[in-house]
């Protein structure tokens, strides 16, 4: 029996349990048998074992604090590892927190379940889920493809030493792609609808599944083992309160290690983090396309109220040319045929034969500039009818409103006489006349309504096209002022839309009517007079001068 | 057939004074009678007071009655009488009303074209 447990001191090699730096221990007994002696294995042999109950007790209790000793120090390791991983958890959630890009979240949830330093998943897969279809659709794969790539890519990461935070940053939209076409024919395999009843199991509450049989119920889990060749996976159902949206399956094809059970509640933390950062992405991407075809449709109305106003501004030029023609016209042609008179009038030799020709010419030269200059405004304003289907029309211009509409809330109903016969018009001035009428609609219904178009064909042979709003309607002063020039009630507006919509249809030999009750809505109806016009127009160039 | 030496008795309507003045001098030194009216409702009126009128030379733009209308109540009064529109614009040649007048003519200071047109119509009016 060893005396250094009498000895207050003992000498250097005499306990082989003394680690350099323990020097102390060795000069004083109680703390040397505190730390040391109380484990030592000749311990035990000290005390007496014969029917001595206080050597007996003296055992047990030794044992017992052994045993103590051991799952403290089992629990401070545990307890290391697990402060590792959720400074590494920390990390993650960071990037998933930060990110909004759904590529991005989908490769650092994937890195995470495979990392060795987290959940060490061979592999892991992550599919989405559409509520509406319950559709499954393969979206990203990450890891080893066999165990070979297995062998090599664990090799490098071990040799370059990429730790779990580096390779966190890691992340490229190339290599999104890249790791993504490695799995496309699992993805494309996965892609599945499922029944109510497979939903339910899924994101039904019991967390995480761990499969390990293929007779199962579901036909989609079945489907998994035979798309995976793997002993066993793991399901991991990602939802927000908003429901279900979507599943990771992670398995270990190559190493076959079985899940270890205290991994599973983290996992289920992580998922739902997962599930937050996804659901986000999504919603943002969303929002995204939203934005882009607001903004697209911003920039159609911005295009449409341009190119209205500069037809109003057209038609108003027009107007303007043809006023300033005549109030020039007939001054010069009086000047120029008096002063032919007058030259003829005059000798040759007489001085003022030169001065007379001279008015002339210029005069001459006066109207032909104007005469060009309304020959363009005529060439440019001027009606040139051919046979128009009018319903097409229609529904051409509001195939192009159709967006507008929509971003409008505006529903918009046609009603088309078919038996309408084509009428002779010119289809860019009528379109001027269908845009101003709808645009006038949509103005009068800013909180979204009804439009109500109608063709229909009168006994007279008429043919009326009625646009009925639910919008705003307008007061009987508003009423009286609509067609004049210039009169506006909106905030952007020339005020020339209804003025030229009349004018249109008058050179057309047509008409406008509105009714409007305040608050109720507006009823506008164009009248076309019927096709009988054209024909006579196109016999008509030849038999103008009989 | 006319007597020899009867002059070719016209109606010019316009409704700016200066317009018909050169008319008149244009037209009478052609050795043709001429008549003038400033307005479509005054031309209706010496129409009804001179049956003999040959032929009406119709300005379309004018205040109150438009030349178009006018040319509306001659042919439903006057089948025979011929017509020639002189306006300065030419956009009218689309309206087919104007198509019932027997000659369109662009306004110009240059005459000869409505003195052509003119002398077309009698011409017609004769042998018709």
């Amino acid at each position: 029996m060893p005396d250094c447990l009498s000895r207050e001191k003992i000498g250097e090699g005499e306990c082989p349990y003394i680690l350099p730096g323990e020097e102390e221990l060795r000069e004083n007994r109680e703390l040397r048998i505190r730390r040391k002696c109380l484990y030592c294995k000749r311990l035990l042999d000290l005390i007496p074992e014969e029917e001595d109950t206080r050597g007996f007790l003296l055992k047990i209790a030794l044992e017992e604090l052994r045993e103590k000793d051991r799952v403290i120090r089992d629990m401070k390791d545990f307890l290391k590892l697990q402060k590792e991983q959720i400074t590494v958890l920390h990390r993650v959630s960071e990037v998933l927190n930060l990110s909004l890009d759904l590529r991005e979240i989908a490769y650092v949830v994937l890195l995470s379940i495979t990392a060795g330093e987290l959940f060490g998943f061979n592999r892991s897969i992550l599919l989405l889920y559409d509520r509406e279809t319950r559709v499954f659709t393969g979206y990203f794969g990450m890891g080893p493809r066999t165990p070979a790539e297995a062998v090599k890519i664990w090799e490098e990461i071990e040799r370059e030493r990429k730790s779990f935070p580096v390779l966190l940053e890691s992340f490229t939209v190339d290599k999104f792609e890249e790791e993504k076409n490695k799995f496309l024919d699992i993805l494309e395999a996965l892609e599945t609808e499922i029944d109510e009843g497979t939903e339910a199991f899924i994101f039904g509450g019991k967390g995480t599944l761990i499969i390990r049989e293929k007779g199962l119920e579901f036909p989609f889990f079945r489907k998994i083992f035979d798309v995976l060749k793997t002993p066993f996976y793991v399901l991991l159902p990602l939802k927000t309160k908003e429901g279900p949206i979507g599943v990771i399956i992670a398995d270990n094809f190559v190493t076959g290690l079985d899940i270890r059970p205290e991994r599973i509640e983290s996992l289920e933390i992580f998922a739902y983090q997962a599930s937050l950062a996804i659901h986000r992405a999504a919603l943002h991407r969303y929002l995204e396309d939203k934005l882009r075809e607001l903004e697209e449709l911003n920039a159609a109305l911005k295009q449409y109220n341009e190119k209205m106003a500069k037809m109003e501004k057209m038609a108003a030029v027009g107007e303007i040319i043809h006023h300033i023609t005549h109030e020039f016209k007939n001054p010069l042609i009086v000047i120029g045929g008096l002063s032919k008179e007058l030259l003829k009038e005059t000798d040759p030799s007489d001085s003022r034969y030169r001065y007379l020709q001279a008015i002339n010419e210029e005069v001459e030269r006066l109207l032909d500039i104007l005469n060009r200059t309304v020959e363009d405004a005529r060439r440019r304003f001027s009606v040139r009818r051919e046979p128009v289907d009018i319903n097409s029309l229609l529904e051409s211009r509001l195939r192009e409103y159709a967006p507008l509409f929509k971003a409008k809330n505006i529903q918009v109903n046609l009603a088309k006489d078919e038996a309408i016969p084509p009428v002779m018009v010119d289809p860019s001035q009528i379109q001027v006349c269908f845009d101003n009428v709808i645009f006038n609609a949509i103005e009068a219904m800013p909180e979204g309504g009804r439009l109500d178009i109608r063709s229909e064909r009168n006994s007279g042979g008429s043919i009326r096209i009625s646009f009925k709003d639910t919008g705003v309607g307008m007061s009987e002063d508003v009423m009286k002022r609509i067609f004049e020039p210039y009169f506006t009630t909106k905030k952007r507006g020339s005020g020339l839309g209804l003025y030229n919509t009349r004018e249109i249809m008058k050179a057309h030999g047509g008409d406008i009517e509105v009714e409007s009750r305040e608050g109720e809505g507006t009823t506008v109806y164009l009248i076309f007079t019927g096709g009988e016009h054209g024909g006579e127009r196109e016999k008509g160039e030849d038999t103008l001068r009989r | 057939m006319e007597e020899k030496g009867k002059r070719a008795k016209i109606l010019f309507v316009d409704d700016d004074k200066n317009i018909r003045l050169l008319y008149e001098k244009v037209f009478s030194e052609e050795g043709y009678e001429v008549l003038l009216a400033e307005s479509g409702e005054k031309a209706l009126e010496v129409l009804k007071e001179n049956e003999d009128i040959d032929l009406v030379v119709l300005d379309i733009k004018m205040k109150g009655q438009s030349g178009l209308e006018t040319l509306q109540h001659i042919v439903k009064e006057k089948r025979k009488l011929p017509v020639i529109l002189c306006s300065a614009y030419s956009s009218f040649q689309d309206d087919f009303t104007s198509w019932l007048a027997d000659a369109y003519v662009v306004k110009s200071p240059d005459l000869s074209e409505l003195k052509f047109e003119i002398k077309k119509a009698l011409e017609k009016r004769k042998s018709g």
